[in-house]
């Protein structure tokens, strides 16, 4: 066989193995910022994983993924003093087996996630008599395998698919399935097990219930989604670090490219999102050698509401979660690298 | 024919080496993670193991690092 037909078969066989691009990319933001935290003096409370945070009016809450007793905690905003801990670690039926999230709407509604026993539970926060209660459980449908976020609405539950098949579904007020939309938006051949794509494209969500948007931001790779629940559209953009990399073994998705995003907000002008941008290769090599990963990510990237850049954020440190309060300039932050796991930067535009 | 040999070994290679980068990903076979708890799976159709404390969603806990040794 000639070489010159050895070199064409091998061109056609790489033609054929390659993606094309669906999907429209965005390189870089056309502003771009340091930003410098300031610290929040705590009393009491010892995180270990300050993963989310949320502010409404008077009080702030903290979820704490890696915590000894309780994921929840309660304080005073602006002054920081504990108000109470609630949502203790356990098998007990008042008990959570886990915390991924929570939704704080008011002081009655505070709704938390419960991936391992598949339940959303509704608790009330009395700052007066520094307590939490538990007022409501609701059972998330079986078909759903695995929810691994959610947002309430007046309707009830929007939530992530975890099957592959979809995105998003949209839940009653009591969890029951009712629709599902919008597809993975992928540019890869589809020979992977449904779950394991979905594990690998496990996203952070937000809906803003004013401007009806819904966005996505994904745990790996980097790759931002922005829905529209009403006329059932949905556009993907992808960074420069592309969509999710993984390997499968049986169902699962076993990550191999970066981390991506680990928290999004969506508020009336933007979305704003936490972005890692560190490799499983880096990460792997620093446990091999002993030493320890700095967690959380030293970029808060800024998009419109269509999905366009705007601003990229650098920051003096790795954070995780955050909360954006846009008519104040504040965002306040979590840090679990530190001990000082709350931090508040100013941003301006 | 040496010549065409040697092309031919040429250009396999290159096409190797091209399939390899694509690939990436992390190897972990020879890997010893010390003092680090690992949880893991081997039952069921799939083998993989979790590492660390992180945000990583992996047999019902929260890991740094999901990974497999099959890669």
């Amino acid at each position: 066989m000639k070489p010159s037909l050895i070199l064409f078969l091998l061109c056609f066989i790489s033609c054929i193995g390659s993606e094309k691009e669906q999907y429209p990319r965005y390189k870089d933001f056309p502003v771009q910022k340091a930003l410098r935290a300031e610290v929040v003096s705590l009393d009491t409370v010892l995180f270990r994983y300050p993963f989310r945070v949320t502010v409404r009016d008077s009080i702030a809450v903290v979820l704490d993924l890696h915590n000894r007793d309780h994921y929840l905690h309660t304080f005073s905003y602006p002054g920081w003093g504990h108000i109470s801990s609630f949502g203790r670690r356990g098998n007990g039926p008042e008990e959570l087996l886990s915390a991924e999230t929570f939704q704080f709407d008011s002081p009655d509604s505070l709704w938390v996630l419960d991936a391992n026993k598949m339940q959303i539970t509704r608790w009330k926060i009395d700052a007066c008599k520094w307590s939490a209660e538990r007022l409501e459980e609701i059972s998330l449908d079986k078909q759903l395998i695995r929810t691994l976020d959610f947002h309430k609405t007046t309707d009830g539950f929007i939530v992530p698919d975890y099957s592959g098949e979809y995105r998003y579904h949209l839940l009653d007020n009591q969890g029951t399935l009712i629709r599902s939309e919008g597809r993975i938006p992928t540019e890869k051949k589809q020979h992977t097990p449904n779950p394991a794509l979905a594990q690998a494209w496990r996203s952070f969500m937000d809906y803003h219930a004013g401007n009806r948007t819904l966005a996505f931001a994904t745990q790996l790779g980097e790759v931002l989604e922005v829905a529209h629940i009403n006329d059932h559209t949905s556009h993907a953009f992808y960074g420069p670090n592309g969509e999710p990399e993984f390997q499968t073994s049986g169902s699962e998705g076993i990550p191999t490219g970066i981390m991506g995003f680990s928290d999004i907000q969506v508020t009336d002008r933007y979305i704003y999102t936490v972005f890692h941008g560190r490799t499983f290769k880096e990460i792997e090599k620093n446990m091999r050698e002993g030493k320890k990963n700095e967690d959380g990510g030293r970029y808060i990237y800024v998009f419109d509401l269509e999905g366009n850049p705007v601003i990229r954020y650098t920051l003096d440190r790795a954070i995780y979660g955050i909360h954006v309060n846009e008519e104040t300039g504040t965002i306040i932050a979590t840090d679990v690298n530190s001990d000082e796991p709350i931090v508040s930067y100013k941003i301006v535009f | 024919m040496k010549t065409k040999v040697k092309v031919f070994i040429v250009i396999v290679a290159i096409f190797l080496i091209s399939i390899i980068n694509k690939r990436g990903g992390v190897e972990f076979t020879d890997l010893v993670f010390n003092n680090i708890e690992a949880l893991a799976n081997t039952e069921g159709e799939g083998e993989f193991f979790c590492f660390g404390t992180g945000s990583i969603d992996c047999y019902g806990d929260k890991v740094e690092i999901k990974y497999t040794g099959l890669r």
